[in-house]
């Protein structure tokens, strides 16, 4: 993670924004909440949200960690489907279908955030329920205590086989967990030695994965005194996960990583900024609630420093689009178009997860996005609200390639489109020989493949 | 608004095909003229040459509107009657109905009364549809009246008139952008390419005897064809393969296993045949398509005699009926022979796959040469058979519910081989169970029984320690190998219980004797709707499932579409199919056979 100092005051940071007028509380904003605490917003969320204040629109966002009952329902039937296949590629579909239907959009963002975090990857692990059971536990948990799910993450199987730490005996402690709880799931690198490394791999010694479960094999465990930052004891495993979880580096790490997730890939990292709200998070005990109502509602969060600050990840930029046009389509095919733009589900490339921000994005990869949106748009199973393009623009009173571009522009955009620009799209759009819905569906594709639409 | 469900409407066309031919509707049929004014270089030509005596028939038959009803009350179909779409489309009818004085189906049938022809022409990259009216003056007043309301919509958009009016010769043209159209006394011209409208025209005025009905290759063609044929479509592969030999089909070659397996008798038919031809017959309750083409069962090659036999003349089995019976194909292919001549048939990829299988296959064979001691034991007559299987209560049952596959062969020593086998598949589950144990897969566990004239060798998936009974258990629980041996037969299957019921089945592997036309059945397939309906119905939520996310559909959509699936398929009773050959043809049959008993149920 990129450290650097700002300006800013943090005070005023970390303060609720309140709009000065009502007329500075906009429908683009309430549409750069949605892309970042959720996955875009279609244009009944944006209405919604424009009655409602930042503050409230945060704390909605983060009290409401019910699914709504059909969503549950659909989603535990395709679930089913998928794990009777027993075969962990169709998970990411799955999961697409959760993104693109969800009522908790922040929950769902929130556990896409922790999948990154506490990266496990299908491809080694191989089993589409291990994998599905280790994805409940971040929903469960994605705006929980942070605590706790450390601690369900250390006995989860899927993770543990991951990391090679299916069986851990006391005569060859394996470090490779104590290790990645420390530097990446934790503390982040530079807070601990290599002794406490060792210590805490002894901790976890009779921990094991039998028949797909945890299990503690107690003649595996190495009951004897160990020492991990300077605290000494007879610690079991669960007590060394305290321990770390006890580290002041701790916190800093975590709302480090949340605001660049959030807020800004680069260039937030001053620790002057990040200390307050670990403070806070310190103080509540982990709870992850608490620091995101800050964070989501602040005045930091709605500034220049953050509007359009960050790249979109694949998973933002083709299911976003969907969610912001109340769109479906083949979800396997959009899930082999995620995996070529550098983001599959349930496959992160190693433990670190997906790094994001400016390595999303490459010759290769800018090209491919381009090439996913043509697939989409041309997909016979490609709908918008359950319809054609044209009957759904109709149907929210856009009948007109101009007034087609102003609304794209508005629902999908994170910075402004230029008056240039935006003549340019139509003039070309007008060229195109072909139906409305033809025009429509190019005008679409020419907005997404702009270097605008790439930012968040 | 839903998409093209492209499976729906395939059974769709299946069924109301079915519905509107096969109907036992006698019809005066002629051999069409119509080839005469279709050009010489004519590649595909097809014919139907009374569709108005189906019209008509379909419209008095009860059993029609039996099946329309039907069809109407299927969800898709219900769906899209109330559609906005549909609406439109039936007010445009009831215009045109209003301007002509008289029901659609009337003019339809006024219009194609003598006969529809359908032409492509390679040479002027043309394609062309020809149709005789009843009487001129229907057909003009059909024209002129579509022109009419094509021509005022046009206007009220503020478009130009789509059709340039022209003359040609006697015949009255009209031109659009990318096809036009022509009327000439009681005919009607439809094509997409100048050249080809005027060749047609050219020789309908000249009242021309030659054409494609004069091509030698058309000439020969035509003498095979059925006297009640309600469609005939003649296609010329000499053509087609000048045009482009380089074509996969007309190669001779199938370059893998299971392309020759499945299809080397076919390559070895285009590399050679001069046409092909097609037609469409009624049966009882149903539809006979057959495809046809010349063939000389004396001289087939050295290197297909594992596909025809010798003389041609290898003769596929009966198909095998069992309870949950849902397809069966029996197969003449003697895969000795087929392995002996790789070299021949297959590229060296696929040559160097078989060397390497061959060696794992020699080492679990306790050595012995798989083609020449392994394979030679097993007789050319096989059948693969596919029955849905049940699952007791008690057991696991697997949320997706496959059915069971079953190989079915003769062994030429039983006595010999059967030993052989079986060792070599009790062999094949401890490796499966080794392999599994440490991949986290349930154990097979194996059983031994004997049955009359034979014994059963089964395995049954070992619940895990702690499982509950369990409606949704993994997809491994779907598999049970067996190996069964009934007198000289071998039964290899995925499932104990379709092991069993193959093995202990009253039938046997029977030949029919060669008709008195000597043909005989290389390839016959079986295929019971019925059960493939049940089947739909018993993985129903994971078809929906798998429909929400492949179709982007809600779940409500996908409900529809799939229960709509089952819905058609109920319309439909039994399939079968059939290649065969005889002395001078080579024929594929497909026969569908429609459920008139009504609203068909389970």
């Amino acid at each position: 993670m990129k450290t650097g100092q700002t300006n800013i005051d943090t005070d005023w940071a970390w303060s609720a924004y309140q709009p000065e007028q009502p007329q500075d509380w906009t429908q683009r904003q309430v549409a750069h909440f949605y892309r970042r605490c959720g996955l875009g917003a279609n244009p009944e969320m944006l209405k919604a949200g424009l009655q409602k204040s930042p503050v409230e629109l945060a704390v909605g966002q983060i009290s409401n960690r019910q699914e709504s009952a059909q969503v549950e329902q659909e989603s535990a039937t395709l679930a089913r489907s998928v794990l009777a296949t027993a075969d962990a590629k169709n998970l990411p579909a799955w999961w697409t279908h959760r993104l693109l239907n969800t009522s908790v959009p922040l929950q769902e963002k929130m556990t896409l955030f922790w999948h990154g975090h506490f990266a496990t990857g299908a491809e080694k692990v191989k089993d589409a329920q291990l994998m599905f059971d280790q994805n409940q536990i971040l929903r469960e948990y994605a705006l929980g205590n942070f605590g706790r799910l450390v601690h369900e993450i250390s006995q989860d199987p899927a993770m543990l086989l991951y990391l090679d730490s299916a069986s851990n005996r006391k005569v060859h402690p394996n470090e490779n967990f104590a290790r990645e709880i420390m530097e990446l799931f934790v503390l982040g690198e530079g807070n601990y030695s290599e002794t406490d490394i060792r210590e805490l791999a002894r901790c976890f010694t009779g921990w094991e994965i039998r028949r797909d479960r945890f299990y503690f094999n107690r003649f595996q465990h190495d009951f004897d005194e160990k020492t991990i930052f300077s605290h000494s004891g007879k610690f079991t495993g669960e007590e060394g996960v305290d321990l770390v979880l006890e580290h002041p580096a701790g916190p800093e790490f975590i709302v480090g990583k949340l605001i660049q997730f959030f807020i800004a890939d680069e260039g937030l990292q001053d620790p002057q900024l990040i200390k307050p709200l670990a403070q806070k998070f310190r103080n509540s005990g982990l709870e992850v609630g608490p620091l995101l109502e800050t964070m989501l509602a602040s005045n930091l969060f709605y500034s220049e420093y953050a509007q359009g600050r960050k790249i979109r990840s694949p998973v933002d930029f083709a299911v976003g689009f969907l969610n912001s046009l109340e769109g479906s389509t083949n979800l396997l095919e959009l899930n082999k178009g995620l995996d070529e733009i550098g983001q599959r589900l349930f496959y992160p490339p190693n433990v670190k997860g997906w790094e994001g921000g400016r390595i999303w994005i490459n010759s290769s990869t800018l090209l491919a996005r381009t090439n996913l949106m043509q697939s989409l748009l041309k997909r016979d199973e490609t709908r918008f609200g359950q319809g054609s393009l044209s009957e759904y623009c109709k149907s929210h009173g856009v009948t007109t390639t101009k007034e087609a571009v102003d609304w794209f522009a508005e629902l999908l955009l994170a910075v402004p489109l230029n008056d240039h620009k935006q003549s340019e799209i139509v003039q070309r759009c007008e060229m195109i020989d072909g139906s409305y819905e033809t025009k429509l569906k190019n005008l679409l594709g020419l907005i997404v493949s702009l270097p605008e639409y790439q930012l968040a | 608004m839903t998409t093209c469900h492209s499976p729906l409407f395939k059974t769709v066309i299946v069924v109301v095909l079915t519905a509107l031919f096969g109907l036992e509707v006698q019809i005066e049929v002629r051999a069409g003229d119509a080839a005469r004014f279709f050009p010489a270089t004519t590649i595909v030509y097809a014919e139907v040459d009374q569709p108005a005596g189906l019209i008509d028939k379909a419209q008095q038959n009860p059993q029609i509107s039996h099946l329309v009803g039907e069809l109407k009350s299927i969800p898709a179909a219900r769906k899209a009657i109330e559609g906005k779409d549909f609406q439109k489309f039936q007010f445009a009818l009831k215009v045109v109905e209003a301007k002509l004085g008289q029901k659609w189906p009337e003019a339809l049938s006024s219009l194609t009364h003598h006969g529809i022809s359908f032409g492509v022409d390679p040479v002027s990259d043309g394609v062309a549809i020809l149709m005789q009216a009843k009487e001129t003056e229907s057909l003009d007043k059909i024209t002129s009246s579509l022109l009419e309301m094509v021509e005022q919509d046009a206007k009220s958009k503020g478009n130009d008139p789509p059709f340039e009016r022209l003359d040609y010769r006697e015949a009255k043209v009209f031109k659009a952008d990318n096809f036009g159209f022509a009327t000439w006394k009681n005919w009607l011209l439809i094509a997409n390419k100048s050249d080809v409208g005027r060749s047609i025209l050219d020789a309908l005025i000249d009242d021309s005897q030659k054409g494609l009905a004069s091509a030698e290759n058309f000439q020969n063609a035509s003498k095979s064809r059925t006297e009640n044929a309600i469609a005939w479509v003649y296609v010329d592969i000499d053509a087609a393969r000048a045009a482009k030999p380089e074509e996969k089909i007309y190669s001779n070659r199938a370059d893998d296993p299971g392309g020759e397996f499945l299809l080397g008798g076919l390559y070895s038919a285009f590399h050679e045949t001069p046409y092909l031809t097609g037609e469409l017959l009624p049966i009882d309750n149903g539809l006979k398509l057959r495809f046809s083409v010349p063939f000389d069962r004396s001289s087939i090659s050295e290197e297909r005699v594992h596909f025809f036999g010798p003389d041609g003349k290898g003769t596929a089995s009966t198909p095998i009926r069992v309870p949950g019976n849902l397809l069966t194909v029996s197969f003449y292919r003697d895969l000795s022979q087929m392995y002996q001549r790789a070299g021949d048939l297959f590229d060296e990829k696929a040559n160097d796959d078989l060397a390497k299988a061959d060696v794992g296959l020699s080492t679990l064979f306790s050595g012995r040469n798989f083609a020449d001691e392994v394979l030679s034991g097993i007789s050319p007559q096989m059948q693969f058979v596919i029955a849905r299987q049940t699952f007791a209560e008690d057991k696991p049952i697997p949320s997706i519910k496959l059915p069971g596959f079953a190989l079915v062969a003769e062994l030429k020593d039983p006595k010999a081989s059967r030993k052989e086998f079986r060792r070599n598949f009790i062999n094949a589950i401890g490796f499966f169970n080794i392999v599994g144990a440490m991949n986290g897969q349930p154990q097979l566990e194996i059983d031994f029984e004997s049955i009359e004239g034979g014994e059963l060798v089964t395995t049954n998936m070992v619940p895990e320690v702690d499982q509950k009974p369990d409606t949704e258990a993994r997809i491994n629980y779907n598999f049970s190998p067996s190996i069964a041996f009934s007198d000289n037969l071998m039964i290899i299957s995925t499932t104990s219980e379709l092991a069993e019921a193959v093995a202990t089945s009253k039938e046997r592997l029977s030949i029919e004797p060669a008709e008195d036309s000597g043909d005989v059945q290389n390839t016959a397939m079986l295929l019971s709707v019925k059960e493939l309906v049940r089947l739909v119905v018993d993985n129903r939520q994971h078809l929906i499932s798998q429909n929400m996310l492949k179709e982007g559909h809600t779940q409500e959509e996908a409900e529809t579409e799939i229960d709509s699936l089952v819905k058609f398929g109920r319309l439909l009773k039994n399939s079968r199919a059939a290649l065969s050959t005889s002395e001078t043809t080579l024929e594929f049959t497909l026969e569908v056979e429609i459920n008139s008993e009504k609203s068909p149920r389970e």
